[in-house]
């Protein structure tokens, strides 16, 4: 322990203030979603309430009060897990959520295997043979990957594995075991056949970027000169490129595959949308459209913790890595 | 006069003499070089050129208009590719359910999406490049509050972002007057998530620029900050301003079909190729797959030859690669 230094505490505990600085910021504009547009009264009351149930329901919400005790008021709610009651279904958010996000985590979670099982492999082939009719392959095919939108690939897969082939089925999520409160796709074969098709849709961006950068980390790691040095004492080719190489290059391809986490939440509300995914994406697209502004501002909130949670994890893993910090 | 006339040049021959010059300067240039190298590269180009064509003049170009309910007739619906109606009326890429054209409808939603990528980039980049600048040459707490609200934006997905101010807007303006102003909306919603790519960008760049001696000079000369900003820094942060302008122009191509899919983005009424395969979705269980995966091609498309410039452009502009 005597090896992490007060840099590293300083470096952590400003990021630390940082991400608190980021929350306040996403909880207030998710307050002022929700205090702003629209008024929360009638959408509470329905049409044919009378003055004295708004004012009491006006009372009850506590708007009577000045913004920013409303404000410190929503923040409290919300570090209690209280997130308001839904507009349309009526019911807590926050159970609607917890409903839901097993769907989204594991969808999330099997796609970003998916890219690294893939990704990994065909980042370091493309590095290591740059000139070989394969690679070529692969880099050309990365570019069409990111041009090609990700709701036209789940369409796509659709067409060829459900209506052509009739081998899977398109929509929704199907062959659960319960865990607890947790709803898992993933023990049961029936369960793999829905989740797959989403998975690989949700998987396509994230597989190109992770090649594209094991390739180029790669390149720029073979070109310096350790592992020149390394190659001049003779140590075999498998040494050189996997055990150097490799493990040199990998450090930022980690960090990276954990911030795009965060952008994999973001894709899958598209990804959810194709294939009917009971997840959370489609419960904030639904938002949207019904302007379910309780619904809104939770979902916010929810990304914007996991983003600067995931960035906290980020910054904590360079803080072990990076001698820099450690030492001092 | 006449004589005058044969030493010194008039208007018209100096502009012809400027001009031989400048498309001479073009050819001889490094870009246009590599440019005209890759062949890979000027098949993009074409195509890119063709397709924005092809979308701008629809109304002349488009055998059919896919707007005019008159000619739509739902015996002429959901004819496979390469079809005649009973009219005697052909079909290249098929028809939808209402009996409209799919090339037509192809062609005039294509028009949509690049007004809309167009417009957002254009927006962006103006507000970006302002915002970069302005950061830069007046740095202390101007630069710190756009840095830290650009890392904040940043770390959010910009489709994330857009959706959001899409839904905000949605709930300012009720949903009768979003059918009309979606496409002003659906431009803001896309310029404000991409706005960052250039304020940052040009921050970096012109923050190496303004160190340069010649500022020093035309800043001690008195010369006027808006002038120094526009006349002296800008010209030189163009390269990367340009490479990021273009691989934007893809991106905001795709979050505007993103968004239309959704259905948060361009009403039926006014189709975006991405509310074509949207709507073509939903017969593709049924095994018309012509109505969504036209629309669909053509998108990769568009967005595949925008993709192709931009990397090239990045590389061609690179100095350190040359």
């Amino acid at each position: 322990m005597g090896a992490i230094g007060l840099a590293m505490y300083k470096y952590l505990l400003q990021r630390l203030v940082q991400g608190i600085l980021v929350m306040l910021v996403v909880t207030f504009v998710a307050f002022a979603i929700f205090h702003f547009l629209g008024d929360p009264v009638n959408n509470m009351v329905g049409e044919s309430a009378t003055d004295a149930d708004r004012q009491m329901v006006r009372l009850q919400l506590g708007l009577d009060e000045p913004v920013i005790v409303q404000y410190f008021k929503f923040v409290g709610n919300i570090l209690q897990g209280d997130f308001g009651i839904s507009y349309r279904t009526r019911t807590s958010v926050i159970e609607q959520m917890a409903v839901r996000l097993p769907a989204t985590l594991e969808l999330s979670l099997v796609s970003g295997f998916f890219s690294i099982l893939f990704g990994i492999p065909m980042g370091i082939y493309c590095a290591l043979q740059p000139k070989s009719w394969l690679s070529r392959n692969f880099l050309v095919g990365s570019l069409v990957g990111i041009s090609i939108p990700t709701f036209l690939s789940g369409l796509l897969l659709i067409y060829l594995f459900s209506v052509t082939l009739g081998w899977l089925p398109s929509q929704g999520r199907g062959g659960l075991v319960s865990l607890g409160w947790w709803d898992t796709s993933l023990v049961t074969l029936k369960g793999w056949s829905y989740i797959i098709m989403p998975a690989l849709t949700l998987c396509i961006y994230q597989l190109t970027l992770i090649t594209r950068m094991v390739r180029a980390e790669m390149q720029e790691v073979i070109r310096t000169d350790y592992i020149k040095f390394a190659r001049a004492r003779g140590l075999s080719n498998y040494i050189v490129q996997y055990r150097h190489a490799l493990q040199n290059s990998l450090v930022p391809v980690v960090t990276i595959i954990g911030l795009q986490l965060g952008t994999v939440v973001a894709f899958s509300i598209i990804t959810e949308t194709v294939f009917n995914w009971p997840g959370l994406g489609q419960m904030f697209i639904q938002s949207i459209e019904f302007v379910d502004i309780p619904v809104m501002s939770a979902y916010l909130i929810f990304v914007g913790a996991f983003f600067v949670i995931l960035n906290l994890i980020v910054d904590l893993v360079y803080a072990l890595v990076d001698p820099r910090l450690r030492a001092a | 006069m006449e004589q005058t006339n044969s030493h010194t040049p008039t208007a018209e021959q100096m502009i012809a003499a400027d001009n031989t010059t400048l498309i001479k300067r073009i050819m001889d240039s490094d870009i246009f070089y590599s440019f005209i190298r890759s062949p890979l590269i000027v098949i993009a180009a074409m195509l890119c050129l063709t397709l924005i064509f092809s979308a701008f003049f629809a109304p002349w170009l488009a055998p059919y208009d896919p707007f005019d309910q008159t000619t739509l007739s739902l015996w002429a619906a959901n004819l496979p590719p390469l079809s005649t109606d009973e009219d005697g009326l052909f079909y290249l890429l098929g028809t939808d359910n209402q009996g409209r054209d799919i090339l037509s409808a192809i062609m005039y939603g294509m028009r949509t999406s690049l007004i809309v990528g167009l417009a957002a980039v254009a927006f962006a980049l103006v507000l970006g490049t302002s915002l970069g600048l302005v950061a830069a040459f007046f740095g202390g707490w101007i630069d710190s509050l756009l840095m830290r609200i650009a890392d904040i934006q940043l770390s959010f997905p910009a489709i994330l972002v857009a959706l959001l101010i899409d839904g905000v807007a949605k709930a300012v303006l009720g949903t009768s007057q979003m059918e009309s102003l979606a496409i002003y909306v659906l431009i803001l919603a896309i310029g404000l998530s991409e706005w960052v790519q250039f304020a940052r960008a040009v921050r970096a760049a012109a923050l190496v620029e303004q160190r340069k001696e010649y500022v020093q000079a035309a800043r001690i000369m008195g010369v006027p900050v808006p002038y120094i900003m526009l006349r002296h820094i800008l010209p030189n942060v163009v390269s990367p301003i340009l490479v990021i302008a273009t691989i934007s122009i893809a991106v905001a191509i795709i979050t505007e079909a993103t968004l239309s899919f959704l259905g948060v983005g361009i009403p039926q009424t006014e189709p975006s190729l991405g509310t074509l395969i949207r709507v073509g979705g939903n017969y593709l269980m049924s095994g018309e797959w012509w109505i969504t995966l036209f629309p669909g091609f053509t998108l990769v498309l568009l967005v595949l030859s925008f993709n192709l410039l931009g990397d090239w452009l990045r590389d061609a502009l690179n100095p350190r690669l040359k």
